[in-house]
């Protein structure tokens, strides 16, 4: 595939590794954000190829396994309902809620629709006139501009069965959060590829001016990740920490302001409340007001109170404190068919990562 | 006409087999994104081929596309332009890096 294929090379990486072990002089942990770059970087076996003093850390990037369980036994609520269709991506069946899950609900009889496109679930609303339609909505700023046009168009056709239970979150408050307390050390950062295509450079200028970290903007194939790397190395090296763009073929300095305009007329931010993490502030969305109407939030059910197994360690995983190797439940009742944790249910989650690679 | 792959496919009912699924052996569809060839524009949505597969995305999030540009595609949305110089520009330069090893 074009894009793909050409970085993938085998013998640009193997430069690429010996241009880091030349330039690398020092023990360094470089964090990456984003799921899809953690299984990227199993797949390809990248940690082996580091020289052994560079760690590279999972960290929190995965919109399943940060939604919190609150979240999902509210969706658990409506899909109850009789008059409830409740539509998600198909990552959100299996993540445990407090007792249950969606897959587990559906098996029951409930009317769970998994949709691809944000736009699928007008398309639901539009034919099921006679019931309520609730799309539960999660992603990172990737995604929130396709749901923010779902909602625009939602308004504009007029379809009054549709609402919208808005779980999104914001990736840089997240990263603001985390260096804030460190309880690693961080001395880089592989910043998610797609996220950025949205938001550009600007929301992560913190990152290097107050906290004076280097980040490098990274693609998700091997080539791209190496080069990430070095580019990483080389800031950390010549102390000179910035927000340097590795994926140029994707990513620009101003982003999409088309999609942040979309997002914009739609939401407000909002704290966020971040699986196994907790509150961060300004992390999430609100509706502004004139959409509230659709805000499924507004419905009067039932929802448990919501607890997580007490020994499950995704907390620590998702922050980057802890491996999947240190906590008593991986592999042994923990595993892709029967995850305790969300890090384990999704494919991008550290937990399924190092199920399936280690 | 450009001729897609022999592939055969229901295109309408199974768009998350395509492309996405099949780029690097899964991955959760709220963060992938692939990079699809545009071979045909109707007001806000495109035609486009991913990998040999045809399928229809929005392109409310990117407007200013034309028929044969890439654009990086994400649950059914264009998100941005895939920029060709900038691609064989950084493959040119790590590959001058690598020979220079």
């Amino acid at each position: 595939m074009k894009f793909i294929d050409e970085f993938r090379n085998k013998e640009i990486a193997e430069g690429l590794i010996q241009k880091i072990r030349k330039t690398s002089t020092r023990p360094i942990q470089l964090m990456e954000v984003c799921g899809t770059h953690t299984v990227s970087i199993f797949r390809y076996g990248i940690r082996g190829l580091l020289p052994e003093q560079i760690r590279l850390i999972s960290g929190p990037g995965c919109p399943v396994c940060v939604t919190p369980n609150s979240d999902i036994d509210f969706a658990i609520a409506l899909c109850r309902q009789k008059d409830v269709i409740l539509a998600t991506f198909g990552d959100m069946l299996k993540v445990p809620g407090s007792t249950s899950s969606l897959q587990k609900e559906k098996a029951e009889g409930r009317d769970i629709r998994i949709i691809y496109s944000s736009l699928d679930a007008l398309k639901i609303g539009k034919g099921n006139p006679g019931k309520k339609v609730v799309f539960f909505a999660v992603g990172f700023e990737t995604t929130s501009p396709t749901i923010a046009v779902a909602i625009l168009r939602t308004k504009e056709m007029g379809i009054p069965n549709l609402f919208f239970l808005n779980s999104q979150k914001r990736v840089p408050p997240a990263l603001f959060a985390l260096l804030q307390s460190p309880r690693i050390q961080i001395d880089g950062l592989i910043l998610p590829g797609h996220v950025s295509a949205i938001l550009g450079t600007a929301p992560y200028q913190f990152i290097s001016k107050e906290f004076h970290i280097p980040a490098v903007i990274t693609g998700f194939e091997p080539l791209d990740i190496l080069q990430g790397i070095y580019l990483l190395v080389r800031q950390i090296e010549e102390k000179k920490p910035e927000i340097e763009i590795q994926y140029r073929r994707i990513v620009t300095e101003e982003g999409n302001p088309i999609a942040r305009a979309k997002m914009d007329e739609v939401f407000e931010k909002d704290d966020g409340n971040w699986r196994g993490i907790g509150w961060i502030p300004e992390s999430g969305y609100r509706f502004r007001e004139t959409f509230n109407q659709m805000d499924a939030r507004g419905f009067n059910v039932e929802v448990e109170p919501s607890r997580e197994h007490p020994e499950c360690l995704c907390g620590e995983v998702l922050q980057g404190i802890k491996t999947p190797l240190e906590c008593r439940l991986f592999k042994k009742i923990c595993h892709p068919e029967n995850p305790v944790g969300p890090c384990m249910v999704s494919i991008e989650g550290t937990c399924h990562t190092f199920f399936k690679y280690q | 006409m450009v001729r897609l792959s022999n592939h055969k496919r229901n295109y309408d009912t199974a768009p998350q087999a395509t492309g996405e699924r099949r780029r690097g052996g899964g991955g959760c569809s709220m963060c992938l994104g692939v990079p699809g060839k545009v071979l045909e524009i109707q007001k806000t949505t495109a035609k486009v081929d991913v990998g040999g597969f045809l399928r229809e995305i929005s392109l409310d999030l990117c407007p200013d596309v034309s028929v044969g540009e890439y654009v990086l595609i994400h649950t059914g949305f264009a998100i941005q332009k895939v920029d060709e110089k900038e691609a064989e520009e950084i493959l040119d330069l790590l590959k001058k890096m690598a020979e220079a090893i």
